[in-house]
């Protein structure tokens, strides 16, 4: 891991306190004897799971004592389902921890434990509206590392960059569009509330769903492709098949490093932020390893070098991170994200499938 | 095998018992529980995928112009991709099978090695090939054929491509057995009669074969009516057959009881479609 404190200016050096004294204080979970059973993790198989078994565990472990077990987590709500069945059944859990999209914890409460707030103790570091906490307050899951859906470029074909998220729907793009299809999982609605309304709060009742999803439809004849499947999208782009849309811009950077003529945009009205979090799965007897484990992602050394190594935004504020300007505006950007109202989609979800899926084949 | 010949007793029955015990643990035992799921009782909050309960209400969403235009297309690509895969591959799996020995055995060693690519790989690779940038166009274009490079995929006609396109080894594989069976004297007495070759395929070939031509049909139609990742990936969304609706359902969605009334009435469709085309196909046998 690298050091800080080196080169850094007095206000450099007290803005990495809260990070140097999360090191230290890892140190004072070490006498702990942990059972000989290893913690067992569950995050996204791919890419995801393999970076944090190849940089991410192995420093956890070192510096705690705690063994990690890796578990393969497919993506979706299904994952949640099994964990659930198999926990009414009286069985153990398929993993102790496990990664969480926004939507999880909303919809299957009783699949996560209460955390204890006061054995994390930088959790402080994670801005507070990205922690979900349960009908009484009590953290349930907590984040650990974003992606953000930006608006990408073919810049062979689109020469000019775009500036805001409404260009999407300027003729020249005609046919052109690659566009995640579910718009509860891309967060399309958010994106529009945002740069043709008045806010994300249209989002709660179904009226301004509708108005919302009805100004998606206008995009269909931009739209060559509405993707299922991230990789069905980047083989297009990088073709320059699909030559623009909303993708993430950690992979976009990627296919940029690899030579591909594509450029990331953060809209002025701000990428669309989507995090993974940790929570603690009931039935689990690891508690005391999971909240050493959780508290050990939130320290701002900890972000910094998830970042650095696996691409991903940062969860925690820039001001706790070693960050360079250039490592900074490689995973995140200084204008604010649109956080999604994953609430609304709990809540609506069957609807908006529904109705969508009638507006996007009829 | 005549009445009297059927073993009798216990002891040799026996071992059916360890196929029968599979199919009932790994088939029957999931399919109840999918017909008891498919009655279950999705929550409105959203919060949780199921509570246990007995209601229609799965079901009763069916009657929707949504499931009917999915229900239609899947119907659609299965029957003209499984006729298109027999139009092309009985002539070819007939032609072939009288082939002498050795030119056979190197072709049917190659359609095993079409068979062994995934779904995902034939459908990827047609996307790639019936793109602007890299595809086929460009060729036609070389040719002179096309005045610019034209973009196939997503569309109609790239899902129908790349279904037909992985029936075929199947199409071939199941109508081989009978063709390389169909004795050549009888071929050789029409054209002794006076029949051309043609003639001699449309009145003799086909109506001999034709019980084989139609289970390769009816088995690519089944085969092709679960069609998943081909229409994803060169369909647009009214092209998305009912497979991919029910896995939205079940994995993306997490909702299980209208995942499993959706498999319900898919199957039904299908089982129904099937016993149709047997009794169209044996009437016209009959006569």
């Amino acid at each position: 891991m690298k050091h800080t404190g080196h080169g850094v200016n007095r206000r450099d050096f007290l803005k990495a306190g809260t990070a140097a004294v999360g090191t230290l204080a890892v140190g004072t979970y070490l006498p702990r004897a942990w059972a000989a059973e290893p913690l067992r993790v569950s995050a996204y198989g791919g890419y995801f799971e393999d970076s944090l078994v190849e940089y991410v565990y192995p420093e956890f472990s070192k510096a705690s004592g705690i063994e990690i077990e890796s578990v393969s987590q497919p993506g979706g709500l299904g994952w949640f389902t099994n964990i659930d069945t198999a926990v009414k059944a009286g069985g153990a859990p398929p993993t102790d921890v496990t990664m969480t999209g926004g939507q999880g914890p909303l919809k299957f409460p009783h699949v996560f434990q209460s955390l204890d707030e006061s054995r994390l103790r930088h959790l402080s570091n994670v801005p507070d509206n990205m922690v979900r906490r349960d009908d009484s307050a009590v953290p349930i899951a907590v984040p650990a590392l974003a992606w953000y859906l930006i608006l990408v470029t073919n810049t062979e074909v689109f020469p000019e960059e775009p500036s805001s998220w409404r260009d999407l729907w300027l003729p020249k793009f005609e046919d052109s569009l690659g566009i995640p299809s579910e718009p509860d999982a891309s967060y399309a609605l958010d994106l529009i509330a945002n740069s043709w309304f008045d806010g994300q709060e249209m989002l709660s009742d179904r009226d301004g769903l509708m108005t919302a999803l009805e100004k998606l439809a206008e995009l269909k004849p931009n739209v060559k492709l509405w993707y299922r499947d991230e990789g069905q999208f980047q083989s297009q782009l990088q073709q320059g098949e699909t030559p623009a849309g909303m993708y993430y811009h950690d992979v976009t950077l990627l296919a940029i490093a690899d030579g591909f003529p594509l450029r990331s945009t953060f809209p002025k009205e701000g990428g669309v932020i989507d995090f993974g979090s940790w929570g603690l799965v009931t039935g689990s007897t690891q508690g005391d390893a999971a909240h050493v484990f959780i508290d050990y992602c939130c320290q701002g050394q900890v972000q910094a070098e998830i970042s650095r190594v696996m691409g991903v935004a940062p969860v925690v504020d820039r001001s706790h991170m070693d960050l360079t300007d250039e490592e900074f505006v490689m995973v995140s950007s200084d204008i604010p994200p649109i956080v999604p109202l994953y609430e609304t989609y709990v809540k609506n979800g069957d609807w908006i499938n529904e109705t969508w899926a009638n507006m996007l084949s009829g | 095998m005549s009445a009297h010949s059927r073993p009798r007793g216990l002891v040799p029955h026996l071992p059916f018992a360890w196929p029968a015990l599979m199919l009932g643990c790994f088939f029957l035992v999931p399919f109840a529980i999918m017909v008891v799921v498919s009655f279950f009782h999705r929550p409105e909050s959203g919060v949780g995928t199921y509570e246990v309960g007995f209601e229609f209400t799965h079901y009763l969403r069916f009657f929707s112009p949504l499931f009917a235009r999915h229900i239609l297309i899947t119907i659609e690509f299965a029957a003209v991709a499984a006729l298109l895969s027999v139009l092309v591959g009985f002539p070819f799996t007939y032609f072939l099978s009288r082939f002498r020995r050795r030119p056979q055995v190197l072709a049917l060693v190659f359609i095993l090695c079409v068979l062994s690519l995934s779904e995902v790989i034939v459908a990827y690779s047609w996307s790639v090939l019936l793109s602007r940038s890299a595809g086929i166009s460009n060729f036609f274009v070389w040719l002179g054929l096309l005045a610019k490079p034209a973009s196939w995929t997503p569309g109609y006609g790239a899902v129908l491509f790349g279904l037909t396109y992985f029936n075929l080894p199947f199409a071939v594989l199941i109508m081989y057995p009978q063709c390389t069976r169909l004795d050549t004297e009888i071929t050789e007495a029409a054209r002794t009669l006076g029949a051309s070759p043609l003639r001699t395929f449309f009145t003799v070939v086909v109506p001999m074969l034709w019980p084989t031509i139609m289970t390769a049909a009816i088995v690519l139609f089944v085969f092709t009516m679960g069609a998943f990742v081909t229409p994803q990936w060169l369909g647009r969304p009214q092209h998305w057959m009912f497979a991919i609706l029910i896995s939205d359902q079940a994995l993306t969605r997490g909702n299980l009881p209208f995942a499993s009334a959706l498999s319900m009435f898919f199957m039904a469709i299908t089982l129904a479609l099937v016993a149709l085309t047997v009794r169209l196909g044996r009437r016209k046998i009959e006569r």
